[in-house]
């Protein structure tokens, strides 16, 4: 059964529909996020579960009551946001202490609880310091342990490690993950990265415009994309579309052909599938580069730049008339500017019909 | 290469402490060098001085053959970009490209050339029109490096221009920049706290720390050959993982769980010591042999193309990245590592003994010697 349920929720700012009939269901313990660039209303989603919008439409279930109109301090939920706002004068024990201290928690349960906290977080250290004393990683961590404190059965976290350097996202993001299993709480979690949201999420949802695009697990997410959209948005380097359409053989085959290449379509589509102008969906670390030309690598292609991440590489190659990106390891032969030969075998689910923005089902029906 | 901007013995104190200390820096003519540094690092306080916004309090400065270090602001010949652009906002695209070419009192028929020239190449022509304000991240992002790039500036100083754009948005704009300043062959120095920026688009990389640079050299080398435990754990994601283990006199190691393992390398160390081994570089299999131990799988990061499984190793936490889809939280896999590919650090200091030679020559593609 779904722990928060959000039911065709409409939100409008002005003239713009920040929130577009959204339709969500959340199980309780569930690790979700909600993935979509700047301005796509993920956090508006957050700020109207939490109560701190109201929806103009629409209705919101929390543990089974319906929470639409309740104020926000009578839901049971905890809020973290991007920017950490810790009272600068109380020390860490007070900072995490807050929200029990207003929810006129005990003493002796307040310290069991913050100690509990401090531990899962390792900031024992921080407690009786001031934030002011504290690094970056530090403040959010002691933002988190407030935040986790009250035990509220759904936390609410927008965008949290967002303003933190990128050694310490890093460290945080695996932290989330483990917080989660060992407090059982229900996450709903908002990101533009896309890194975050496969790593973390049970489910990911996928969100642009107002409007959730795609709801799935984070493979079903990259392997099974709804539209272009979401093919482009998860994934780095983003999925290649290379513009194709298909072709009828002497044989009676249906091949598939682009700017410098001609294929065979992939198994289980059929002629009367393919749309005149189709998009050949290849993830990066799908595409075959080779230094010399072979069967499975029969298109010429230039490696115009290389971009190092350390045991991987990124090559940005000129191949019809365009730029593909391949993800390589760094022992890669190829890795350096100039020709190389290119192969690919496209998925039948990653051939995006362009009028109808949605790409062939896997199966073929 | 001919040497563009020097730095020299920089160092710079604020009150309670060095920010900068005694910094010697070379950027080549048409080098990207990126400056990488935690917060607090001293970085950015390195890039004022440079700007002229900061007095150093020892050292000297030079740009083109010529010590600037006295020189005011708008007398050096640098171009600035930071993290808010500080694009007027009020004004067109036009304008703010106009802007800097006016100051320096550039003739008007060479003011048409050159915008005409950046508007074309940049791919401008359809926001020349529109203020500023109405432009999105990555094109406010753009106009702001066209005004810097437009009046031939000797370098261009860019300060963590991307800390507020989206993930999706800094991954596309990292490769335009590259090939904008290569194409331009402008000279960069870059700030930036996230090490893949500097990786992806430095020809060259400083790592610094409590202001000085750690090292400074390509990606390549700062990634396979780093100098001592901060760069390592500092460049590479997921994070190398760090693996106490010993080195006896015959130079067999030996790890908790892995007991002793002989290795033919030549360690010319004994004792304790840290194994930096990259995620990348832990062999992770199904089926047991008499190189691996078994490792419960408890965490899973999914990155998409591939995964990351986290374990415990002995009384450690250590990571390893596998192919995607290739295991779940539970599983029992079988690990090993290569000792080739092992970072030995010392750690008593933090300095780096040995950076594993093979394993880092075969990732440069290059032949081993036998």
């Amino acid at each position: 059964m779904s722990y928060l349920s959000v039911a065709g929720l409409n939100k409008r700012f002005d003239a713009i529909l920040v929130l577009d009939s959204i339709s969500l269901d959340v199980a309780e313990g569930e690790f979700v996020c909600v993935l979509g660039p700047t301005n796509s209303g993920k956090s508006t989603l957050l700020k109207t579960i939490a109560g701190l919008h109201r929806a103009d439409s629409g209705a919101i279930t929390i543990a089974g009551q319906d929470v639409t109109g309740v104020d926000p301090a009578r839901r049971d939920v905890s809020l973290l946001f991007q920017n950490i706002a810790l009272f600068p004068d109380r020390n860490g024990f007070e900072n995490i202490a807050f929200a029990l201290r207003q929810a006129r928690t005990s003493p002796e349960n307040i310290r069991r609880r913050v100690f509990e906290v401090a531990e899962l977080l390792r900031i024992t250290h921080l407690l009786d310091r001031q934030p002011r004393t504290y690094s970056g990683g530090e403040q959010q961590r002691v933002a988190i342990g407030r935040a986790i404190a009250r035990r509220s059965k759904l936390l609410l976290l927008d965008e949290p490690l967002s303003n933190l350097d990128a050694r310490i996202r890093l460290d945080l993001r695996i932290e989330f993950r483990r917080l989660h299993r060992a407090l059982g709480q229900t996450f709903l979690y908002v990101t533009h990265d896309q890194a975050e949201a496969l790593s973390l999420a049970d489910r990911v949802v996928v969100l642009n415009g107002g409007k959730i695009q795609q709801i799935g697990d984070p493979d079903e997410v990259y392997d099974f994309p709804s539209n272009r959209f979401v093919a482009e948005f998860v994934g780095a380097p983003s999925m290649n579309l290379i513009p194709a359409r298909w072709l009828e053989t002497n044989e009676g085959h249906v091949n598939i052909a682009g700017p410098g290449f001609q294929i065979p379509s992939p198994n289980g589509v059929s002629r009367g599938q393919l749309p005149e102008r189709i998009l050949l969906g290849i993830r990066p670390e799908e595409l075959r580069v080779a230094i010399h030309v072979a069967p499975e690598t029969p298109f010429p292609a230039l490696v115009r730049w290389i971009e190092h991440y350390g045991s991987r590489a990124v090559l940005g190659i000129e191949f019809g008339g365009g730029i593909v990106k391949a993800l390589v390891s760094s022992d890669h032969f190829a890795l350096a500017e100039g020709p190389v030969w290119l192969g690919f075998s496209p998925r039948a689910e990653h051939l995006l019909d362009i009028e109808r923005d949605i790409f062939l089902s896997p199966n073929g029906d | 290469m001919m040497t563009k901007l020097k730095l020299r013995g920089i160092s710079k104190n604020f009150g309670r402490g060095a920010v900068v200390r005694d910094l010697d820096l070379d950027v080549a003519d048409e080098e990207f060098v990126a400056l990488l540094g935690p917060s607090g690092c001293g970085k950015s306080t390195t890039l004022s001085i440079i700007a002229g916004f900061e007095q150093p309090d020892a050292g000297e400065l030079q740009l083109d053959g010529k010590t600037i270090t006295a020189w005011a602001p708008q007398q050096r010949n640098i171009g600035l970009v930071f993290q808010d652009y500080a694009l007027f906002t009020r004004m067109t695209v036009r304008d703010n490209l106009e802007f800097g070419l006016k100051v320096r009192r550039i003739a008007s028929s060479e003011r048409k050339r050159r915008l005409s020239e950046f508007v074309e190449r940049l791919g401008l022509g359809d926001i020349l029109e529109h203020r500023s304000s109405s432009l999105n991240m990555s094109e406010m992002q753009k106009v702001a490096l066209a005004r810097a790039l437009i009046v031939g500036p000797s370098v261009i100083l860019l300060d963590e221009p991307m800390s507020n754009l989206d993930s999706a948005v800094r991954a596309r704009l990292r490769t335009e920049l590259k090939l904008i300043q290569k194409e331009f062959r402008q000279t960069v120095l870059y700030v930036t706290h996230d090490q893949i920026e500097a990786m992806t688009m430095a020809d060259r990389i400083a790592v610094m720390r409590d202001g000085a640079i750690e090292q400074i050299g390509t990606p390549r080398e700062i990634y396979d050959r780093p100098r001592n435990r901060f760069v390592a754990e500092f460049i590479g994601e997921p994070a190398i993982n760090l693996i106490k283990g010993h080195i006896d006199e015959a130079g067999n190691v030996s790890t908790e769980p892995h007991g002793l393992v002989k290795s033919r390398q030549n360690w010319r160390y004994s004792g304790d010591l840290l194994l930096g081994i990259r995620p990348f570089d832990v062999l992770a299999k199904r089926t047991p042999d008499a190189t691996t131990v078994p490792a419960v799988i408890t965490d899973i990061e999914n990155l998409g193309a591939e995964q990351v499984v986290h374990f415990p190793y002995g009384r450690q936490l250590i990571c390893a990245v596998v192919p995607r889809r290739f295991s779940r939280v539970g599983e029992t896999l079988h690990v090993a590592f290569d000792f080739a590919n092992v970072h030995a650090i010392d750690p008593s200091n933090g300095e780096v003994i040995s950076n594993g030679t093979e394993a880092t020559a075969n990732r440069r593609g290059v032949e081993v010697r036998q």
